[in-house]
């Protein structure tokens, strides 16, 4: 190669940035997206700094009536990043959606303004421009989630009464990195589904019912037998009433599809600072990840047929 | 730079070239050789296999029988390398719409290799005297705009040999004698052998040295255009010539 002349992987991804970046849908729901995640923070330190006021005043109370025997402020043991919980809420809705918007546009675009006959006339390979528009989707990807977690970084500097420590914040870091596995899964489908299916509506109707079954389905199915509902993340308590044979049998078949939960496992750990448990939910988020980028490299590579190249 | 083919080889060889698709055979062993410096006017009906050949031979289609070549290059065996030396612009051209003139250039200048691309990109407007557009996004342009454009790509790395598929539909009188001084100058200042897919007889009379003519996938006419008119001597025009081999099978 012409030493002066970029690797066609990175013309091809970074034409993919600057194409994306030209998307009013990507911008938008980047734009709700982050400020979100802003609020987000606030919310959750405001929460948290009521129900201490709350605790303080009853404490205050109790002694003017004589009782100095309470017990001690439940929030004083629970991880200061927890005040970023409402984030994985966000993720889990609006993240998603971005990153099926991020990975179907890819391709769609590609695709409806009729460039592909133009691309493949050159001495471009379909396995390096799949490898190149997967980069592109995954570090496009990288970098909303490295923007969110800046953006996450910053409020928490800019709220004083919220202290963490170095750790704590790279504990966030890998909160946001367990967030990138799980939206690189939609992404990936969204691309999947751009490639496969010939009808644009169709090829976003599926990844997003894919997301709403991850996302709302499955885990009724399957956290009916433990009632942690997957949209309010809260310690419950250890034990739970037994739910019957019916939700015991779904969240066998369904617990290892549950992409959701084991997002949602591994994120609150990680924002509670406890890294002990993260192996399993992580691998199967990242196996999840390895198989939806397979395939999807796969369709992109083999299946790029004569109606996309207008033949 | 200066197209390198050998001059022992054509530009564009078929031998047998056949292609099927849902059991319908597309193309019926097409025989034809285009040495270098033509300017070939592939005529023939809507639905005749004049896109598909050009598919097979830009590399976008595999031929289900048969070879076509490329400066001696296969076009299945040697596909990345007969893509380095053929340009292609398609029927309806259509690039990114929100990114400019410049960036659609640049970036399919980069994937062919090119080298100092913004000069390049200004030589290849210069020479299709359309410099001043390069930053206006690709949306706001005229279809006569967009084929030149079309052009641009095409022509950006230099190909040997350029392929046009119907490069005039949907152009006005003059964008059509644009167009037409534009193959002409190609062929003549750059040396570039041009391989058209066209309707228009006109065109081909006044642009053309040699012509095929392809009917229901098979080749019913291939020679020069001197020789062509030379055949026909009591008709008035490329059109009635045609007619009459239709009219023959």
């Amino acid at each position: 190669m012409r030493k002066d002349v970029p690797p066609l992987v990175a013309v091809i991804v970074r034409n993919e940035w600057r194409a994306l970046l030209r998307e009013k849908t990507f911008l938008l729901l980047l734009g709700i997206f982050l400020t979100m995640t802003f609020f987000s923070v606030y919310i959750g330190w405001s929460t948290r700094s009521t129900t201490n006021a709350i605790y303080h005043a009853s404490v205050a109370y109790l002694a003017t009536q004589g009782v100095t025997n309470v017990i001690p402020n439940p929030l004083d043991g629970v991880s200061p990043l927890l005040v970023f919980d409402n984030m994985l809420i966000y993720i889990l809705l609006i993240g998603a959606l971005l990153a099926i918007v991020i990975g179907h546009r890819s391709f769609i675009r590609e695709r409806a303004s009729g460039v592909l006959p133009l691309t493949f006339v050159r001495p471009v390979s379909k396995a390096r421009y799949a490898f190149a528009k997967l980069l592109g989707i995954f570090l496009a990807l990288a970098g909303v989630v490295f923007a969110t977690y800046s953006v996450s970084a910053l409020s928490a500097l800019l709220i004083p009464a919220l202290h963490l420590s170095g750790i704590e914040f790279l504990y966030l870091l890998g909160f946001y990195a367990a967030s990138f596995l799980y939206l690189g899964i939609f992404a990936s489908l969204g691309l999947l589904f751009a490639i496969v299916s010939r009808n644009e509506s169709t090829a976003l109707f599926i990844p997003i019912l894919l997301w709403v079954a991850v996302v709302f389905i499955i885990p009724e199915l399957t956290t009916g037998q433990n009632p942690v509902a997957l949209l309010n993340p809260v310690t419950l308590a250890n034990a739970f009433p037994d739910q019957g044979k019916f939700f015991s049998l779904m969240s066998t078949i369904f617990g290892p599809i549950s992409i959701g939960q084991f997002y949602t496992r591994s994120a609150l750990d990680l924002l509670r600072s406890n890294g002990a448990a993260l192996v399993v939910p992580l691998g199967a988020l990242l196996a999840y990840l390895a198989a939806t980028t397979g395939v999807s490299a796969y369709a992109l590579g083999r299946h790029t047929s004569a109606n996309d190249l207008q033949l | 730079m200066t197209p390198s083919i050998t001059k022992t080889e054509p530009a564009i060889e078929l031998a047998g070239l056949t292609h099927a698709y849902a059991e319908k055979t597309i193309l019926h062993e097409l025989n034809l050789v285009v040495p270098q410096g033509e300017i070939f006017g592939f005529l023939g009906h809507n639905g005749a296999g004049k896109t598909t050949t050009i598919s097979i031979l830009t590399t976008l289609l595999r031929q289900t029988a048969g070879t076509a070549r490329i400066a001696g290059l296969d076009t299945v065996r040697d596909a990345q390398e007969v893509r380095a030396k053929i340009g292609y612009l398609p029927e309806n051209v259509t690039f990114y719409n929100d990114l400019t003139a410049y960036e659609n250039l640049a970036y399919f200048a980069r994937l062919s290799g090119v080298e100092n691309v913004d000069e390049r990109i200004d030589e290849v407007l210069g020479f299709l005297d359309f410099r001043g557009v390069e930053h206006k996004k690709l949306k706001s342009f005229s279809k006569g705009m967009r084929q030149r454009i079309g052009v641009a790509q095409a022509i950006l790395h230099e190909p040997e040999v350029l392929f046009l598929d119907e490069p005039t539909t949907g152009l006005d009188p003059v964008g059509i004698k644009n167009l037409r001084d534009i193959i002409l100058r190609l062929n003549r200042e750059k040396g570039m052998t041009i391989f058209m897919n066209t309707h228009l007889l006109s065109e081909v009379a006044k642009t053309c040295t040699s012509i095929g003519v392809l009917n229901k996938g098979r080749l019913i006419y291939n020679e020069t255009l001197e020789k062509t008119l030379a055949d026909f001597p009591d008709e008035v025009s490329l059109e009635t010539i045609y007619v009459q081999m239709e009219e023959k099978i």
